[in-house]
């Protein structure tokens, strides 16, 4: 089976399709002026998943972030914190519970974020820099 | 219960050959009725997904749109036809970091009176994704920032072939 990934200049798939007539189907592409891969597959690559390495033209994994985070529960309104480490340089930070944003940091200047917790509650973190897998942490507060 | 009866029969008006005429369905063997190709049949040309920009909370426009993919040419008269399904990421701890799958395309938030979904067209020679998102009332936050992802559409699309 023929699948065709299309793809955003930075790799990102914006469409995956598996085409089951595939003769002519990559010049229709090319009319419309699509950058594609095609596969041969049986399953469609997820986009949380999977990225197009533009420069060696093939499909490629997302990495893992290294982050960690030191405890995902603290008491509220204490002196306690959790350490989350290992973010990348210029991610994109978003904070939120209950849901709404309630901080973002675009980028991060920094590489850890210490976070305390006044009121009991679950914050939400979500760290994104292409093409790492989003990462998204919770740290409950009680 | 009513058993209702029916008369299977070939004719110029019909756009449907079978391969018996003159036979009564209740209780016909299937090789009797089993139809001809007179009619294209419909086949499945593609399946696979989209994204769609998701319309954010406060944004001015209540539709965005991206250009799906491209659709094989159609036999004269006839017109692919798709079915589609929305995925969206979910807030559900069940699906932590993942997308729920299988939701139908359309959906209500009775906070903020709100109506949300994705949708598709087919025209032009390719399929058009579409993400809406209808609020009576706009705000500077968003109240469901797991959405801050594109909306991503999954579809099958089916052709006629002769």
């Amino acid at each position: 089976m023929t699948v065709f990934a299309i793809y955003e200049p930075t790799g990102q798939i914006t469409q995956a399709n598996k085409v089951y007539d595939p003769d002519g189907y990559d010049k229709l592409l090319d009319d419309q002026g699509h950058s594609y891969l095609a596969l041969q597959s049986n399953t469609l690559p997820s986009f949380e998943h999977w990225y197009v390495d533009v420069g060696a033209n093939e499909l490629a994994e997302r990495p893992l972030m290294p982050v960690e985070v030191s405890k995902s529960a603290i008491k509220a309104g204490a002196d306690d914190t959790a350490l989350i480490t290992g973010i990348p340089k210029n991610a994109k930070v978003t904070i939120f519970a209950a849901g709404a944003v309630l901080h973002t940091l675009d980028p991060v200047d920094a590489i850890e974020l210490e976070i305390a917790i006044p009121v009991p509650c679950v914050y939400s973190v979500r760290i994104e820099l292409w093409p790492y897998r989003e990462c998204k942490l919770n740290i409950e507060a009680f | 219960m009513t058993t209702r009866r029916v008369l299977i029969s070939p004719g110029s008006s019909s756009p449907l050959r079978v391969s018996a005429g003159g036979v009564d369905a209740s209780g016909a063997q299937f090789d009797d009725l089993i139809f001809d190709a007179n009619q294209p049949p419909l086949r499945v040309a593609i399946n696979g997904w989209m994204r769609v920009p998701y319309v954010a909370a406060g944004d001015s426009n209540i539709l965005r749109w991206a250009t799906g993919p491209a659709l094989p040419a159609t036999p004269a008269g006839a017109y692919p036809l798709f079915l589609l399904m929305w995925y969206a990421p979910t807030a559900d701890p069940a699906f932590e970091g993942s997308y729920a799958p299988g939701r139908s395309p359309y959906g209500t938030g009775t906070c903020y009176s709100q109506n949300f979904g994705a949708g598709g067209a087919v025209g032009d020679g390719r399929f058009t994704g579409i993400s809406f998102n209808k609020q009576t009332i706009l705000f500077s936050g968003d109240p469901f920032p797991n959405f801050t992802d594109q909306t991503r559409i999954a579809y099958c699309i089916f052709r006629n072939y002769q």
